[in-house]
């Protein structure tokens, strides 16, 4: 039980250093989430106040949509679930079986420095924690 | 009515998945995730967006079916699939501790739809207890003022789906 508690504080201080380098990695992202992909928030960090309980059951279900579409259109390895709007991006990416990371920036972002951040810290979280 | 489109909605585990599953004469589309919660004592996956499918009538005429999340994190797809259906099934599970809330609830969430079309009830997992009766359902309801058929069903067989649907589409011609 103490093992088992001291192990998820480890893993709890890895996700948080690794969400705080993909923030601070580019100017341009205001906020990313990690979060279950059955819609639980598990850790996030912003540059403001920032609530993401919604925004986790929401990005759990727009990923899912996204990666049947991609099955129905017979495209294999859905990647990225991007949503692109006026006034930013949001790109969802899939880590493992069970969980999701959501990468939030403001328009001024270059799309290929958002998803390829979001990739790197995607595959380290993977190789750190699971 | 040349489509229909109806709408299953109820608690996580009542087995909304399953009825579609049972019912659709395509392949069902399903959106589950891996539980990673308290449900995953109950089963491995959940509904996260909805579930799809379809049952063709002697007559050619074709009913699209959507199931809902269960779960209420995700009410955010109860209103995107409520939109345009025509009627609406809500499973109860009789073995949850209080199935007359659970109902109470969905009928509470689904208040347009259910004034602007109809209802039905089905109630899964009497197998499993028969605490709650189907007289109870109805008193439920007659105390609610809504009148419904409440009917016995095992999400696993077709046949009890398709009897639900019958008395849904018998509702709405009545309506
Ligand atoms: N014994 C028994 N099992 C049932 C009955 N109804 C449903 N089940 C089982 O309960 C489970 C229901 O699971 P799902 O179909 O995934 O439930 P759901 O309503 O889609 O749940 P969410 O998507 O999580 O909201 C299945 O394993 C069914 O076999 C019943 O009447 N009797
Ligand atoms: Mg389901």
């Amino acid at each position: 039980m103490l093992a088992e508690k001291e192990e998820n504080s480890i893993k709890r201080s890895v996700v948080d250093q690794n969400l705080k380098e993909l923030i601070s990695s580019v100017d341009s992202i205001y906020a990313v989430v990690l979060s279950s992909i059955d819609g639980h928030p598990i850790a996030r960090q912003a540059q403001d106040n920032f609530e993401d309980s919604k925004l986790a059951a929401m990005t759990s279900s727009c990923l899912a949509l996204g990666e049947k579409i991609a099955m129905e259109a017979n495209q294999n390895g859905c990647d990225f679930v991007i949503i692109q709007n006026q006034d930013g991006f949001l790109a969802l990416k899939r880590v493992g079986r069970k969980l999701v990371l959501t990468t939030l920036a403001d328009k001024s972002i270059n799309m290929g420095m958002l998803l390829s951040a979001t990739r790197q810290a995607a595959e380290k979280l993977y190789q750190e924690i699971t | 009515m040349a489509e229909l489109k109806f709408v299953i909605t109820g608690t996580a585990g009542v087995g909304k998945t399953t009825a579609i599953c049972a019912l659709s004469d395509v392949p069902p589309v399903a959106t589950d995730a891996d539980t990673t919660d308290e449900l995953s004592l109950i089963k491995n996956t959940t509904t996260v967006a909805f579930d799809f499918g379809e049952v063709i009538l002697d007559d050619g005429v074709r009913v699209r079916i959507y199931g809902t999340p269960g779960q209420e994190r995700f009410r955010h797809m109860w209103e995107i699939i409520a939109e345009g259906a025509l009627g609406l099934i809500i499973l109860v599970d009789n073995s949850r501790p209080d199935p007359l809330q659970d109902l109470m609830m969905y009928i509470d969430n689904f208040q347009q739809l259910i004034a602007e079309t109809g209802f039905v009830v089905g109630v899964t997992r009497c197998d499993r207890s028969d605490r709650v009766s189907i007289d109870d359902y109805y008193s439920y309801l007659e105390s609610r003022e809504l009148f419904c058929p409440v009917i016995e069903a095992d999400p696993r067989s077709r046949e009890d789906m398709v009897a639900l649907m019958d008395a849904l589409m018998a509702m709405l011609e009545c309506a």
